[in-house]
């Protein structure tokens, strides 16, 4: 099942939950410089999740069921230039 | 026929003294959008080959797009473009604020201004069309005073674009400002006003334009409104763009080596990231909110510097006045890096630019190439924030010898003091490289020498963006990178050209760029655009949208002189590896090569010329020369 189309091509089973996107999606970008940087500073990568036009709260991550055709973004922290 | 438009734009011929609107036909909107589409359009139909940028004969373009009063957050954008005085070529930049809007509302989508007034003169703009009226006791003042006197003379509804003494002398990155906060900031557009004897341009309209399903514009915008506030709520206070505008980037862009330190030659600059930008922009600067019109992520900042030498009120530095004033001079005071700003701003100086040609005299300072007897005394060190200051009022006064050298930009002057000065002049094809280093994501190198809507320049081509932001291009076929690729070469050409395209179709819209900071994407504009124009497009016709603008423009770089020797013609700077930081030891080698790929993949040949293929695809033969 591919279900990003804003971030890594990542193939999911349907039904897989956004927080495994999630884990799956931040080891990606474990080193990355930015990411690293915030996680190192803050505790955090302060990524934002948007599924479908909604943006999800990280409590909500467990809960939320991916299926076939979603549209999840992920917004980075990052603004200016 | 496309909704969203007039299909009329207003001529102004400024040596004969008249005026009168002209009908545009459905096929230009079809074809090049609006914007920067529309810019290019009209240099293209009426500045012949040999213009040069301060020949009454150069027009002067101000553009409004399909999402121009559409209400959506950074539609307030507007475009402009002119053969540019530091380049030489077709160029263009973008401002927000309300001028557009107000323009737009006028009844038509964009200003041609051509010929040059006998004497000093401001354009007023209304529901009635133009008039030209005397400006001779507003030249001399600085772009803000010229504000504040047009909207005291003809009311405050009016909208004001106005250029400083900089522009009127011509200045070549002088710019223009319109509600003291916003800027056509690069490519010199204030001096091709200030060559026509133009001070400003005051604008104020009542008229809507018809969309195609304005119902469905008041939908899209309501819930991309909600999903771009929900995004924001979910940062903590200092990622948060209202808070700290585009200040916020020097945190996240050392890390990355993007940072310009002392005239690219450094890669890092720990008192510049502890004092520049972040949360003591809010708490030095007293940095407010202050939003263009309709937009919900609020990054322009209103500043206030209390006491001391910079004391001051006014526009909060951007990302690239930072980067270029502070890290690039190694000056870590963020009140002076504010204050010198914000007198550029009054002056009408590209502090991109600026930052750029001050490096030079710096670097020149400390070789010895330029001694106190060129500096009218001033102590040109590193670090130094008076002397920053200081000259900063040289070249904005244009000041006889280095002062006025330095308004002509750092190629320029290098050629001028010359003893191999040129070797640490960071510009090409005539204009300064703004804050993104070429080491920390080669296809910076590439985007800056490929170029053709404003010769090297960040926005007009972001693929930048891509590292330094991750924001991608899903719809386009970019929905995958991994961070070693900054240092590779492969599909760089691809995402290159895609990039400069997106931003030609976001520059006709015409849109905000920085929208895509807070969840923006594709989906969003195209659905926008359809609503607006009733167009119908699929994302292929706007990706070749996009792509027909960009051949235009290509089309006009040739016409205007373009070489492909100036393509490869780069500043030697980024070819020197700074030896720390996580850019240690990376430059673009292979970059010429990788400009020969890019030509390939732009169906250019190999002299970077459009094929007779490429226009045949893209139905351009009427526009191929």
């Amino acid at each position: 099942m591919r279900v990003l189309i804003g971030s890594p091509g990542c193939e999911f089973l349907a039904g897989a939950r956004l927080s495994d996107l999630v884990a799956a999606y931040e080891e990606k970008l474990a080193d990355d410089p930015m990411i690293k940087t915030l996680k190192e500073k803050t505790g955090k990568s302060h990524l934002v999740f948007i599924v479908n036009g909604v943006v999800i709260k990280p409590e909500m991550f467990d809960q939320i069921r991916l299926q076939t055709g979603d549209d999840v973004r992920i917004q980075h922290p990052y603004f200016g230039g | 026929m496309m909704k969203g438009v007039w299909h009329k734009v207003l001529k102004v011929d400024l040596s004969k003294g008249e005026s009168h609107t002209e009908n545009v036909p459905d096929g230009i909107y079809q074809y090049f959008m609006g914007g920067s589409g529309l810019v290019g359009y009209y240099l293209w139909k009426e500045c012949r080959a040999g213009t040069g940028p301060f020949d009454p004969e150069n027009r002067l373009i101000m553009a409004a797009g399909p999402l121009s009063g559409s209400r959506q957050s950074g539609a307030a954008k507007w475009t402009a473009g002119a053969i540019g005085p530091a380049i030489k070529m077709n160029v263009e930049s973008s401002a927000t604020a309300s001028w557009g809007m107000e323009m737009k509302a006028c009844g038509i989508d964009a200003i041609v201004i051509s010929g040059k007034a006998k004497s000093p003169v401001y354009i007023k703009v209304s529901d009635d069309g133009a008039e030209i009226k005397d400006a001779a006791h507003i030249w001399g003042k600085d772009a803000y005073a010229a504000e504040d006197i047009i909207r005291a003379a003809e009311g405050d509804k009016f909208e004001v674009a106005s250029t400083g003494i900089a522009g009127e002398r011509l200045a070549r990155y002088a710019n223009v400002q319109t509600a003291k906060k916003s800027y056509l900031g690069r490519c010199g557009l204030g001096a091709v006003m200030g060559s026509k004897n133009l001070k400003a341009i005051t604008v104020h309209g009542t008229q809507e334009c018809e969309y195609y399903d304005q119902e469905k514009i008041k939908e899209l915008n309501k819930a991309l409104h909600k999903r771009m506030l929900d995004q924001q709520s979910l940062k903590p206070k200092e990622f948060q763009i209202a808070w700290l505008g585009t200040a916020m980037a020097t945190a996240l862009f050392a890390p990355q080596g993007n940072l310009p330190v002392k005239n690219y030659s450094r890669a890092e600059f720990p008192e510049g990231v502890a004092n520049l930008g972040g949360r003591p922009y809010v708490e030095k600067l007293n940095a407010k909110p202050w939003p263009c019109r309709y937009c919900v992520i609020q990054c322009h900042n209103k500043c206030e510097v209390l006491e001391g030498p910079y004391a001051y009120k006014g526009k909060g530095p951007e990302y690239e006045s930072f980067a270029m004033m502070g890290f690039n001079l190694l000056v870590s005071n963020q009140e002076a890096v504010a204050y010198a700003g914000e007198l550029a701003n009054i002056y009408s100086l590209d502090t991109i630019s600026l930052g750029g040609v001050l490096a030079w005299a710096m670097e020149s300072y400390e070789k010895g190439v330029l001694t106190k007897g060129d500096t009218y005394g001033i102590d040109l060190t590193w670090g130094n924030a008076d002397a920053m200051v200081e000259m900063v009022k040289k070249i904005g006064e244009r000041t006889p010898g280095l002062g006025w050298w330095l308004g002509e930009g750092c190629q320029a002057a290098a050629a001028h003091y010359g003893k191999g000065s040129d070797a640490w002049a960071v510009a090409m094809k005539g204009q300064e490289i703004a804050a993104h280093n070429w080491r920390a994501q080669y296809i910076s190198a590439l985007n800056y020498c490929t170029g053709v809507a404003a010769g090297p320049n960040h926005e007009r081509g972001n693929s930048q963006h891509i590292w330094v932001g991750h924001i991608l291009l899903p719809e386009w076929g970019i929905d995958h990178v991994e961070n070693a690729e900054r240092w590779s070469w492969d599909k760089a050409a691809e995402r290159n050209a895609k990039f400069h395209d997106y931003c030609n179709v976001i520059n006709s819209a015409v849109h905000c760029k920085f929208q895509e900071f807070a969840s923006y994407n594709l989906t969003d504009l195209l659905g926008v655009i359809n609503a607006a124009t009733g167009m119908e497009w699929s994302q292929e016709d706007l990706r070749q949208c996009g792509e027909r603008i960009t051949t235009l423009q290509k089309i006009l770089n040739i016409r205007y002189g373009w070489q492909k020797a100036d393509d490869f013609s780069y500043p030697k700077r980024f070819m020197e590896p700074v030896d720390s930081g996580p850019a240690a030891g990376k430059i673009p080698l292979g970059l010429d090569q990788a400009i020969l790929d890019y030509y390939a993949h732009r169906q250019w040949d190999s002299e970077g010329k459009p094929t007779p293929e490429l226009i045949a695809r893209l139905g351009m033969e009427a526009y191929a020369e």
